[in-house]
């Protein structure tokens, strides 16, 4: 028996092949778009866990609230880890690692900048899974000026030579002894590591200071024990370990900072939570999130669903056609349950095919998606013991679901009815106006979201950001020019496409410390977190940016080395009244210490951190030694004359140095790329929505219009126009697309005015939006219908009154 | 074989009524070749239908085998079909997708029946018919009255009791209509009761006994003289 049903529905795939392929092909597409989702969420929720000790490993962070100011940050103090150990049994070892991203390294003629670099401790390959190639994990870098190297880097400066023991100089020419090659670094790790150096190199990994964070702390906790028993401890630790230098710098102790509203406490991050749930300040790398995780499943599900949902219409709407057949079956003695296996069977057998092709799609289209979410995701369907048995599941599932319904509702005819010729052909018709309605709300919501997100995007990147990010070429690591960057600058200006070019320890966009202030003619003992910046007298003009108040550093003032320029937010936040003159101080370490500013200038608050936040309280003290970029802006014209002619002085300043620049738009515009990846995603899966829905669109108005050939004929011979029977054959389609924009415009909105909430700046979606939205789905529905309806109007009536 | 008592069935659509039989009372014994004459919606196919077990009558009673199954399931009504009843169509009502071959098999594939037994059987039903050498055609490469010929196959191939032919000559030719009552008959005289409705008083002929229907009303009924059950 199992025979014959297959054979029917094979012959039959064959017969109507458009109609199998509608199906076929929009069930592959959207099984091809799951499985690359799948893969994708697959990918991100590995991250880390190749640790052997994934689950003992946890993150201790600082978080607080002091002078006004949230510090919610992935570093903390240096002695935390050693502490930790001491204190508490449970935790049975502790590694910090401090990144470095502007390294150069020298050995003999090669020279690189190294992004990936890492200071760490030598109990880093204790804790974190890094397998050695080459030298001893226990003793790699218990010694200053020691280094491990991955073999990609250790291939990079040595070629075929043996790395080990080998002698390479930093920077300011300090000799670092290799001790060890590991393995690279996995892709899902939430950083990615090319060298690590000792920590102990540094001399201040061991300062007592519990106040200032600048590691990341790691720790592993013994097997068994779960976070939360070190979390529920961290609240005294904190108290006995920084109350005392909190007291010191605030004059106040722990509990009473406590009362008046302060926070200083420490806490912890499992390693596997890191890379979708932790989104502090400071982190080693942007991390995903598992919203994104949680929206694209949803993506995929209902991509998926689409897909059954077009087989399920198609299916209903052939019922005429397998009618007889049903009939004949019945009349022969089959019974219900015998024709609902046959349809289960074969929408099984359509589904296993669409799976082999969406396979094959999978194949051609990974690569693309890869680049397009960067990542490197492979399909390995016989390395992975799960892979086979869930594409079988997945048919199974998919036969079952796409074909209940059909199954149902073609094999609940009666073999009288059909027989008879009597079948109404309206029968399902609600729940297949429903199923439209249904996949195109998804539609409509997926290409709301898609202009929302892409609208806000151009509103960050086209947000006047106070500053004027157009034009400007960053000279990476000016320290090189050591102090000739005064005379490097004048040189650059002799060019006429040259504007202006100065030097400054930060960017806007780049993360940027704060410091502890207090305005000196405040009677309270009240303090202030400003961020903190320096630069020479030349960054405002550069930069474009305004002055509300006052003047910028100038060389005329001998006395600029103890002035400070504040912005708006931070003149309103400490309340200075006529700040200019006004002193503040800057505390010291220990009493005595202190040393004070006087504001000479306010500047307008400009964005030097990203939309995502609030324009924070900013100071801006004088540099006149080395710093670390030298923005210079440039006339739009010839751009690559401009480069080259910098490059050549930079040649001739340093040229042993290598010349690294970027441009500031760019590097600004980085801190929306998970934004802009969603972006693109999402831009991909709704055009593939809308395609699979439109897919299945065009087969239901093809036997619409079939059903309706005898009405078409009479109205033809009655003397309707073809304008007026195409119309009259979209009527239908572009009620229910309406009727879909009235579910999506809620769900849109709601949805996507809680992504805008991850932004301090953001546009509020207008009805244009929707509206757009409304009108593309129309329209493609509507193009998809004319198709079909033109061929139907323009046909000769009579050969459709014959056929009846 | 079969006894109506009283039979009734009514369609009910949103605001009409209608009666399509009305107090039919016959009985037809083993062996009989019964026609089912009368205008256009007289009910001669709603009575064909509820004989042969694809409707439930309204109200009254049916004797099938002298089983009372007026009442039956739908589910209980498709196993006394496949084991008692074969069908004629006047449109052929072959599948299309299927073979003359798998066309003829498929009842005994409902039934059970196992290959061996069922290759058999299919060529015998074939080789009686005179379709045997179009075996593997599809029905739309046959005429009419082949096509015809694999439905009277497909009928007799599991060895009704009962064959219902609804107007079976309908949409042949004479030369081809003649043929296929030529099968009834001979089937009538093997021994199956043939029940069959028809428009043409010469094909009624061809049975025992005519029933004449008229809005839903059994008229009358003649017997052929030198008929013995």
């Amino acid at each position: 028996m199992i025979k014959n049903y297959l054979k029917i529905a094979l012959r039959n795939l064959l017969k109507f092949k458009a109609y199998s392929f509608i199906n076929i092909f929009g069930l592959a597409i959207g099984i091809a778009a799951c499985m690359m989702i799948l893969l994708y969420i697959n990918d991100e929720i590995s991250y880390d866990k190749y640790n052997e000790k994934a689950d003992q490993i946890y993150r201790v962070h600082t978080l607080g609230k002091l002078a006004g100011n949230t510090i919610n940050i992935a570093v903390s103090p240096a002695p935390l880890g050693e502490t930790l150990v001491k204190e508490y049994p449970e935790v049975i070892q502790y590694t910090r690692i401090m990144p470095n991203n502007t390294m150069l390294i020298r050995y003999k003629d090669n020279v690189f900048t190294e992004t990936n670099f890492f200071w760490a401790d030598s109990t880093i390959f204790d804790v974190f899974t890094i397998p050695f190639l080459k030298g001893d994990p226990k003793t790699a870098l218990t010694q200053p000026h020691t280094v491990v190297l991955t073999e990609k880097l250790a291939k990079k400066y040595f070629g075929n030579e043996d790395p080990m023991d080998k002698v390479m100089n930093f920077e300011d020419g300090t000799p670092y002894t290799v001790k060890g090659v590991v393995k690279n670094c996995p892709v899902n790790s939430h950083f990615h590591y090319d060298i690590f150096a000792s920590v102990a190199s540094l001399g201040m990994d061991n300062t007592p200071h519990w106040i200032s964070n600048n590691l990341y702390t790691y720790v592993v906790l013994k097997k068994g024990v779960p976070g939360s028993v070190l979390e529920s401890k961290l609240p005294d630790f904190a108290r006995k370990y920084a109350g005392p230098q909190l007291k010191e710098l605030f004059g106040a102790s722990f509990d009473e900072l406590r009362n008046s509203g302060n926070l200083y406490e420490f806490h912890t991050q499992s390693l596997s939570s890191i890379h979708l749930n932790s989104h502090l300040d400071y982190e080693l790398e942007p991390n995903s999130d598992v919203k994104y995780i949680y929206i694209f499943s949803i993506i995929a599900l209902f991509i998926l669903f689409i897909a059954c949902i077009n087989f399920m219409n198609l299916s209903t709407a052939r019922s005429a056609i397998r009618s007889k057949e049903v009939g004949i079956r019945k009349v022969l003695g089959s019974n219900k349950i015998q024709l609902v296996k046959q349809f289960l069977a074969e929408s099984i057998l359509m589904t296993f095919i669409a799976v082999v092709v969406s396979i094959a799609l999978v194949e051609i289209f990974l690569p693309s998606f890869n680049h397009l979410a960067a990542k490197e995701l492979h399909t390995s369907y016989f390395n992975n013991l799960i892979a086979i048995p869930a594409l079988i599941l997945a048919v199974l599932v998919i036969g079952l679901i796409a074909g209940s319904y059909p199954a149902f509702f073609l094999s609940s005819f009666k073999p009288v009815t059909v027989l008879k010729g009597q079948l109404n052909h309206n029968g399902g018709s609600w729940l297949r106006s429903g199923l439209v309605v249904f996949q195109f709300a998804i539609s409509i919501v997926l290409f709301i979201g898609t202009f929302i997100i892409y609208g806000q995007l151009k509103y960050v990147q086209e947000k006047n950001l106070g500053f004027d990010r157009e034009h400007v070429l960053v000279i990476n690591r000016a320290w090189a020019l050591e102090n000739k960057a005064e005379t490097f600058k004048n040189e650059l200006l002799n060019n006429a496409q040259i504007i202006n070019a100065s030097n400054t320890d930060n960017l806007p966009g780049r993360i940027f410390g704060q410091i502890v202030f207090k305005p000196e003619e405040a009677q309270s003992p009240q303090q202030y977190i400003l961020a903190i910046m320096s630069t020479d007298y030349d960054f405002a003009k550069t930069m474009k940016l305004q002055l509300t108040d006052g003047r910028y550093f100038s060389k005329e003032n001998s006395t600029d080395s103890l002035a400070i320029v504040l912005n708006e937010s931070a003149v309103k936040l400490m309340g200075v009244k006529d700040p200019l003159g006004k002193r503040i101080i800057l505390p010291g370490q220990t009493p005595g210490q202190n040393s004070s500013f006087t504001i000479v200038g306010v500047l307008k608050d400009f964005h030097f951190e990203s939309l995502h936040q609030k324009i924070r309280p900013l100071a801006i003290f004088l540099n006149r030694g080395q710093t670390s970029y030298l923005p210079v802006r440039i006339r739009p014209a010839d751009v690559s004359g401009s480069i080259s002619y910098i490059e050549k002085e930079w040649k001739k300043f340093v040229p042993n140095k290598p010349f690294e620049y970027f441009f500031l738009d760019d590097d600004f515009n980085k801190l929306y790329q998970s934004e802009q990846k969603t972006g693109e995603i999402f831009t991909v899966f709704s055009i593939l929505a809308i395609f699979i829905a439109c897919l299945g669109l065009f087969g239901l108005a093809a036997f619409t219009a079939e059903r309706r050939t005898k009405e078409i004929g009479i109205r033809k011979v009655l003397g309707a126009s073809i304008s007026g029977i195409v119309v009259l054959l979209s009527k239908e389609f572009t009620k229910w697309v309406l009727i879909a924009n009235i579910i999506a415009w809620p769900l849109a909105y709601y949805f996507m005015s809680s992504w805008l909430q991850n932004f301090a700046y953001r546009i509020s979606p207008g009805l244009f939006t929707f509206v757009l939205a409304a009108i593309i789905a129309l329209f493609i529905a509507l193009l998809t219908v004319s198709f079909q309806a033109v061929k139907v109007a323009v046909a000769n009536p009579v050969n459709a009154l014959r056929s009846e | 074989m079969l006894k109506t008592e009283n039979l009734k069935k009514l369609y009910t659509t949103e605001e009409v009524e209608t009666t399509a039989l009305n107090n039919v009372n016959i009985e037809i014994e083993k062996g009989e070749f019964v026609s089912i004459m009368g205008p256009s919606g007289c009910g001669k196919s709603t009575l064909l239908n509820i004989l042969g077990l694809l409707d439930n009558p309204t109200d009254g009673n049916l004797f099938f085998l002298g089983q009372e199954v007026s009442d039956y399931t739908e589910r209980q009504r498709a196993r006394l079909r496949k084991e008692n009843i074969g069908f004629v169509f006047q449109s052929f009502n072959l599948i299309d997708e299927l073979t003359v071959y798998e066309n003829v098999e498929l009842p005994l594939l409902y039934l059970g029946v196992p290959v061996a037994e069922r290759k058999v059987k299919v060529n015998e039903a074939l080789e009686k018919m005179e379709i045997i050498h179009r075996a593997t055609h599809f029905p739309q490469q046959l005429s009419g009255g082949q096509q015809q010929r694999v439905a009277v196959a497909r009928a007799i191939v599991g060895n009704p009791k009962l064959v219902l032919a609804d107007e079976p000559t309908g949409n042949l030719d004479s030369a081809h209509g003649d043929e296929v009552m030529g099968l009834l008959t001979n089937l009538n005289e093997a021994g199956a009761t043939i029940i069959m409705v028809t428009h043409s008083p010469t094909y009624a002929e061809y049975g025992n006994r005519v029933i004449h229907l008229f809005d839903g009303h059994v008229v009358t009924e003649n017997y052929k003289e030198n008929f013995h059950v």
